[in-house]
C-alpha cells in the first residue's frame, strides 16, 4: 500500500512539474453589466471587475474575479469559471461558471415576512467570441452568459471589454 | 422539473447565507381588533361620494404643466374635495386644519388632522394619502383618501401610545407639491414614520395583469397590494407582511428597495409623496397596488368606482390599519 | 465658485486644449527615432454625458484633451481635461489603463477618476421640480469610472482613431446613488 502511495505521489509531483511549463497566469480587467432577476431578489448594473486566470495546455482555462455593479444599489459578484478555447490568435471560448452575488438589491419578501437572503448563488454559462490572444496577454470583447440560481432566478450578463496581461 | 431540481439544488448548496425573519409582533389581538373594525362597505361610499365631488369641480389651471400622454394636466381637481376631507375630519372629533403652502397659481392645501398618542405624544406616525386626482380619480387616489377616513373614524374609539397625524397631501400628480413643501416647511420633524397610500382599490385575477416593475420581477396576477419600504423602514414592512400572512387580512407582497431607495432602478417606487421622506431618511411604507403597471385605467376618465374591487379596497384599509396599530403601539 | 473664477476657469481650460490640439497636429522628426512605448501621446475628442441622481438627469456634449504615456508593458497612464457645453463645466481626470494589440485593434480598459461638478441637476420642466430641489445631496465632486475602448484602431505608427468608448461611473460621496455615462463618439491620438 505505502509503495501505491508513493508511486503515485511521485506520479503526481513529475507531471505537475511538466505540466508547470504549459500553465500560464494572467490577470485582467474588465468592464460588464449584470441582470439578475427572480422572484425574491432582483440585482443588477453595469460597472468593472478584475480577476486571476490561468491557462492549462493552451485550451483549458480557469479564472475567477470580483466585480462590482451599480445601478440598483452597489452590489458585488465573486466569479469562478473554467472552460475551453481554441489555439491561435483568434480564440474563442466556452466556460462554465459559478457565481456568488451579494450587496444591495430591490428585495421581494417571502410569505411569512422573511427577507430572502441576501446572498445569491447561480451556475451558468458564458461564451467569448471575439476573444485574442498574442504572446503577451489577450483581449476579449463582448461576452455574452446565461445563468440560473436561487429563488428561481435568472441572469445576464456582457462583458463589454476584458483586457489581461501574461506573467 | 428538471429545472426546479437544479434551482431546489441550487438552494441547498448554500450553507453561508440565511433568511432574515419577520420581528414577533407583540399585542397582536389588539392590532387586529382595530383592524377588524373598519367597515369595508363605509370605505366604498367615501369612493363613491369623493368621486362625484372631483367630476364636479372645476380643474386647476395648468400653466406651466403641459398635457403628456399619462399626464392629463387639464384635468386635475382638488379644490371642493379640500373642504369635504376637512369637513369629515371635523365630524369625527378632529381638529382639522388646512395648511397652505406656496404661492398662486398652484398653491398646496394640505388637510391635517392628530389624534394624540397617550404615552408618546411627540412621536408621530404619518397616514398620508394626495386628495388631488386626474378626472374622478376613484382609484387615483379616492381610494386612499376614502381608506385614510374609515381609519380615521374607526381609530376614534382606540388609544395609541404614539400620535397619528392624518394628513391628506395636495397637488401630488403635479410633482408630490404638496408633501414636499410640507416638508421642507419643517411639519414633518416630529414623524417618526409614515403610512403613504396611493392606488389601493383595483386588482385583477387574470393571468399577466400584473407587470414587472422597471426590472423587477412581481407575480404575474394583479391580485395582491404591494407593501413597499426601504432599508429604514424594513422591519416594519416584514411585521405587517408577517401580520397578514398569519392572519390572513388582505394579500400583500413585500418589497425592500435598496439602501434609501433613491437608486436609478429602484427609484421607481419612490412615485408618491413618501419619496422626499425616504430621501431625508424618514422611515415611510408605501401602499400601492402597482398604478400603470396594473391598473388600465391609471390617470384616465375611465378611473371609475365600478372598475374596483370593493372586497379588495376593503381588505387593504383593513391592512393599512393593522399597520398603523402596529407603528403608533395601540394600546389593549 | 463665482462666475467670474468659473469664466477664467473655462478660458484656461479652452486655451489648454487649444494647445493640446495643435501640438498632436504638429510633426516632430526627432519623434521618430523614439520607441513607440516612450512616446507621450496626445488624444483629442468629442462625446456626451449624462448624469443621473434621484429625480434629476442632465446631459450635455462635451470636448476632451489628454496626454499619455507608457509605464510599463501595456500599462498605460492618461490625464487630461474635459469641457462640457451645457452647462459649461471642466472636469479633470487620470486614468490607469491596459492596452493589446492585435493588428490594427488597439483597444483598451481601465479606470478613471476625476473632479467634476457636474453632479447638480436644474430642469426647466415644473414637474417634480419642488422634490428635485428638496433632493439637494451633494454628490461630491471626485467620481470613480470605468473606462473602455472597444473601437479604437492604429492607422499608421503616429495615429490613432477610436470611436464609442464607454465611461460608466458613480461619485464617491454617494456611491452607486449618482449615475454617470459618458461616451466619447469619435477621438484621435497622435504621438511623438
Amino acid at each position: 500500500m505505502k509503495r501505491i502511495v508513493l508511486i503515485s505521489v511521485l506520479f503526481y509531483i513529475t507531471s505537475a512539474a511538466h505540466s508547470q511549463k504549459t500553465v500560464a497566469w494572467n490577470s485582467y480587467l474588465q468592464q460588464n453589466g449584470l441582470y439578475y432577476s427572480s422572484l425574491n431578489m432582483t440585482m443588477a448594473g453595469a460597472g468593472i471587475g478584475a480577476g486571476l486566470g490561468i491557462t492549462f495546455h493552451e485550451n483549458l482555462l480557469a479564472q475567477a474575479d470580483l466585480n462590482i455593479y451599480w445601478i440598483n444599489g452597489n452590489a458585488f459578484s465573486a466569479q469562478f469559471s473554467a472552460g475551453y478555447k481554441k489555439k491561435g490568435t483568434w480564440s474563442p471560448a466556452l466556460l462554465v461558471n459559478t457565481s456568488v452575488l451579494w450587496g444591495s438589491g430591490t428585495e421581494i419578501l417571502l410569505d411569512d415576512g422573511s427577507r430572502p437572503a441576501d446572498i445569491v448563488n447561480s451556475v451558468g454559462l458564458e461564451i467569448a467570441p471575439l476573444r485574442f490572444e498574442n504572446e503577451k496577454g489577450y483581449v476579449s470583447a463582448l461576452e455574452l452568459g446565461y445563468g440560473i440560481g436561487r429563488y428561481q432566478g435568472k441572469y445576464i450578463e456582457i462583458t463589454i471589454l476584458k483586457t489581461g496581461i501574461k506573467f | 422539473m428538471k429545472i426546479k431540481s437544479l434551482y431546489f439544488l441550487i438552494g441547498l448548496g448554500l450553507l453561508f447565507s440565511c433568511t432574515k425573519e419577520a420581528p414577533i409582533i407583540e399585542n397582536k389581538e389588539s392590532i387586529l381588533s382595530f383592524s377588524g373594525s373598519i367597515e369595508k362597505s363605509g370605505v366604498y361610499q367615501w369612493v363613491e361620494q369623493l368621486y362625484d365631488i372631483h367630476i364636479n369641480d372645476t380643474p386647476l389651471s395648468n400653466e406651466g404643466y403641459p398635457p403628456g400622454e399619462l399626464f392629463p394636466s387639464g384635468h386635475l381637481t382638488r379644490s371642493a374635495v379640500v373642504g369635504a376631507v376637512a369637513g369629515a375630519l371635523s365630524d369625527m372629533g378632529y381638529k382639522a386644519d388646512t395648511i397652505q403652502l406656496g404661492n398662486e397659481p398652484h398653491i398646496a392645501y394640505n388637510v391635517v388632522a392628530e389624534q394624540k398618542g397617550a404615552l408618546f405624544p411627540e412621536e408621530v406616525v404619518l397616514v398620508a394619502c394626495h386628495l388631488d386626482a386626474f378626472y374622478g380619480g376613484a382609484d387615483d387616489n379616492t381610494s386612499a383618501v376614502a381608506a385614510m377616513l374609515e381609519i380615521a373614524r374607526a381609530a376614534r374609539s382606540f388609544s395609541f401610545a404614539r400620535t397619528i397625524r392624518f394628513a391628506a397631501f395636495d397637488l401630488e400628480e403635479l410633482g408630490s407639491v404638496g408633501s414636499t413643501r410640507y416638508i421642507e416647511a419643517g411639519y414633518a420633524s416630529d414623524v417618526s414614520c409614515a403610512i403613504v397610500m396611493d392606488l389601493i382599490g383595483y386588482s385583477s385575477a387574470e393571468p399577466d395583469s400584473q407587470k414587472d416593475i422597471f426590472g423587477v420581477t412581481t407575480p404575474d396576477t394583479g391580485d395582491f397590494i404591494f407593501v413597499v419600504g426601504n432599508r429604514n423602514s424594513s422591519d416594519a414592512i416584514q411585521s405587517i407582511i408577517s401580520l397578514d400572512h398569519t392572519a390572513s387580512i388582505s394579500k400583500s407582497v413585500g418589497v425592500i428597495a435598496p439602501g434609501d431607495g433613491t437608486y436609478f432602478m429602484s427609484s421607481v417606487f419612490m412615485r408618491s409623496d413618501h419619496g422626499l421622506m425616504w430621501y431625508k431618511g424618514i422611515p415611510a411604507i408605501f401602499f400601492t397596488d402597482g398604478a400603470n403597471y396594473r391598473n388600465p385605467n391609471y390617470h384616465k376618465i375611465s378611473d371609475k368606482p365600478e372598475t374596483l374591487n370593493k372586497d379588495f379596497l376593503g381588505n387593504n384599509t383593513k391592512l393599512v390599519a393593522a399597520a398603523v396599530a402596529l407603528l403608533a403601539e395601540i394600546q389593549p | 465658485m463665482t462666475d467670474k473664477k468659473r469664466n477664467s476657469l473655462t478660458k484656461g481650460c479652452l486655451f489648454l486644449l487649444i494647445v493640446c490640439i495643435l501640438s498632436a497636429s504638429a510633426k516632430n522628426s526627432y519623434s521618430q527615432n523614439i520607441p513607440a512605448e516612450r512616446r507621450l501621446e496626445y488624444s483629442a475628442g468629442f462625446g456626451m454625458i449624462i448624469y443621473q441622481s434621484g429625480y434629476g438627469l442632465n446631459n450635455s456634449f462635451g470636448i476632451e484633451a489628454h496626454a499619455g504615456k507608457y509605464i510599463k508593458g501595456p500599462v498605460k497612464w492618461q490625464a487630461g481635461l474635459r469641457l462640457g457645453v451645457n452647462p459649461v463645466l471642466p472636469e479633470a481626470f487620470c486614468r490607469l489603463l491596459l492596452t493589446e494589440k492585435f493588428g490594427r485593434w488597439k483597444p483598451s480598459i481601465g479606470l478613471e477618476n476625476g473632479i467634476s461638478k457636474r453632479a447638480y441637476f436644474k430642469s426647466d420642466s415644473n414637474l417634480l421640480k419642488e422634490t428635485r430641489e428638496a433632493m439637494d445631496r451633494s454628490a461630491g465632486i471626485f467620481y470613480l469610472s470605468s473606462h473602455s475602448e472597444l473601437l479604437a484602431f492604429q492607422i499608421n505608427p503616429r495615429l490613432e482613431i477610436s470611436i464609442l468608448e464607454i465611461d460608466f461611473g458613480t461619485h464617491y460621496r454617494s456611491f452607486g446613488k449618482t449615475l454617470r455615462l459618458q461616451t466619447t463618439l469619435l477621438r484621435l491620438n497622435t504621438s511623438f
